[in-house]
């Protein structure tokens, strides 16, 4: 029942994703709201907790998406280890939520560029275009942490209780 | 209750090789050729739909609400039916404008002149935005209950959007010309030398197989060139950025800024053909 809330919570967020913060690209480039959910519920809710709501996000990506089929491996492998060592971040609550987020969509750039470069056998672009979005969606990502963090303090109370 | 830390993550750490293990088998050519993925998409594109047109609704009901306490309501919806009109053949004079500036010298010029001017253009609305800045896609309120087909071009006022890649009912997915899988053939309006563009996600779009004795420069207007079924030809796409020509190379590298503000993309049009 609790994975059945979740996905439908996950469904609202992804159309805030497609209709509202898609439409704010800053030098192009825009933020992810399921990579920022998956960090800040793996931060409050664990490492294996972190690895369903992961997969869950990397699941709706993958339908909803285009290309290629890796978001629900990432986001997975993204919640899990944000899970794992969120002990070792030290800090306030909010801190720890930024921290996370921000080492987050580094892990989640280097695995996409992997895979990327898997499948395309080449770079996407230049090193310094590469490093330029990266630096900008860190600071994106983050902002958007400092919004919803509230609400996922909020919404996992709600979500993760037994009825 | 028993909680075994140690055997629930050594259970994760199955489940991670499981998945990785599927993406490579997902992403394999046999199964994207199959029809079960694209029909799972299709399916939930579908269910979606309702939803993100309603939020796109409330949405701009709500960034419009400034416009509307300026505007008598009447002169308003006139205003839109000719904005709409107007994009319409603006677009339509883009493409009108760059077949009528071609090179004389290219073959069955004629044929795709005709083809073009009979095309319909079928106005559509963004209702959704990739959320990757990988892979760039948006999707339109048009479907195949408005026959739209896979693999039909989509334009603007300014020129050449993409093309459709996944149709369900009501809306469709448009591959954006800036997509890294996206390829078009293009000719440089100006000399004639043709190549194909293909997206970068984040950078400009790159020109391949563009011949080292081309005659390329800044500035060169890049059009479709029609060689392909899917756009028609004389639709501008963008301007050369830079060139790169290496003694030693058999082509040339070539960068174009697309004409289209992808940002900014809000009506496009579809053409039926």
């Amino acid at each position: 029942m609790r994975i059945f809330r979740f996905f439908f919570f996950l469904l609202l967020i992804y159309l805030l994703q497609v209709i509202i913060v898609s439409r704010f690209a800053v030098f192009g480039v825009k933020a992810d709201l399921f990579l920022v959910m998956t960090a800040l519920f793996a931060v409050n809710l664990g490492a294996e907790r972190g690895f369903v709501i992961g997969l869950l996000c990397g699941i709706i990506q993958d339908i909803f998406g285009t290309s290629f089929y890796f978001h629900s491996a990432t986001m997975a492998i993204l919640g899990f280890l944000v899970g794992t060592f969120k002990e070792s971040i030290i800090g306030t609550e909010e801190g720890i939520a930024l921290t996370a987020v921000i080492a987050a969509t580094v892990t989640n750039f280097l695995l996409q560029l992997l895979l990327l470069f898997f499948f395309f056998g080449k770079p996407l672009a230049s090193p310094l275009i590469l490093l330029g979005v990266l630096v900008v969606s860190c600071f994106y990502n983050s902002l958007l942490a400092f919004i919803f963090n509230p609400l996922v303090k909020f919404s996992t109370r709600f979500l993760v209780a037994e009825q | 209750m028993y909680y075994n830390e140690g055997g629930r993550k050594k259970n994760v750490y199955f489940w991670i090789i499981v998945l990785i293990a599927l993406v490579i088998v997902l992403n394999t050519p046999f199964i994207k050729r199959t029809r079960i993925t694209r029909t799972i998409r299709t399916v939930s594109s579908n269910i979606i739909y309702p939803f993100k047109y309603l939020g796109n609704a409330i949405y701009d009901s709500f960034t419009s609400r400034f416009y509307d306490f300026i505007r008598v309501k009447g002169i308003q919806k006139e205003n839109e039916q000719l904005r709409s009109e107007l994009e319409e053949y603006k677009a339509k004079v883009v493409s009108l404008d760059q077949l009528s500036n071609e090179n004389e010298k290219l073959r069955n010029s004629l044929y795709f002149r005709a083809k073009n001017l009979n095309s319909r253009f079928l106005p559509a609305e963004i209702i959704g935005r990739s959320g990757n800045n990988w892979f760039e896609f948006v999707e339109i309120n048009r479907g195949s209950a408005d026959n739209i087909a896979v693999d039909t071009a989509v334009i603007n006022k300014e020129g050449l959007v993409g093309r459709v890649c996944e149709v369900s009912k009501y809306s469709s997915k448009v591959l954006l010309v800036t997509d890294p899988t996206s390829a078009v053939s293009i000719i440089n309006a100006d000399t004639g030398d043709m190549g194909i563009a293909s997206g970068n996600s984040v950078g400009p779009l790159r020109i391949r197989y563009m011949s080292a004795n081309a005659n390329v420069s800044i500035g060169d207007r890049i059009v479709t060139s029609g060689m392909s079924d899917i756009f028609p030809k004389g639709i501008y796409v963008g301007t050369v950025i830079s060139v790169d020509k290496k003694d030693y190379d058999i082509f040339q590298k070539v960068q174009v800024a697309p004409v289209v503000s992808f940002s900014k993309l809000d009506k496009v049009f579809v053409i039926i053909r």
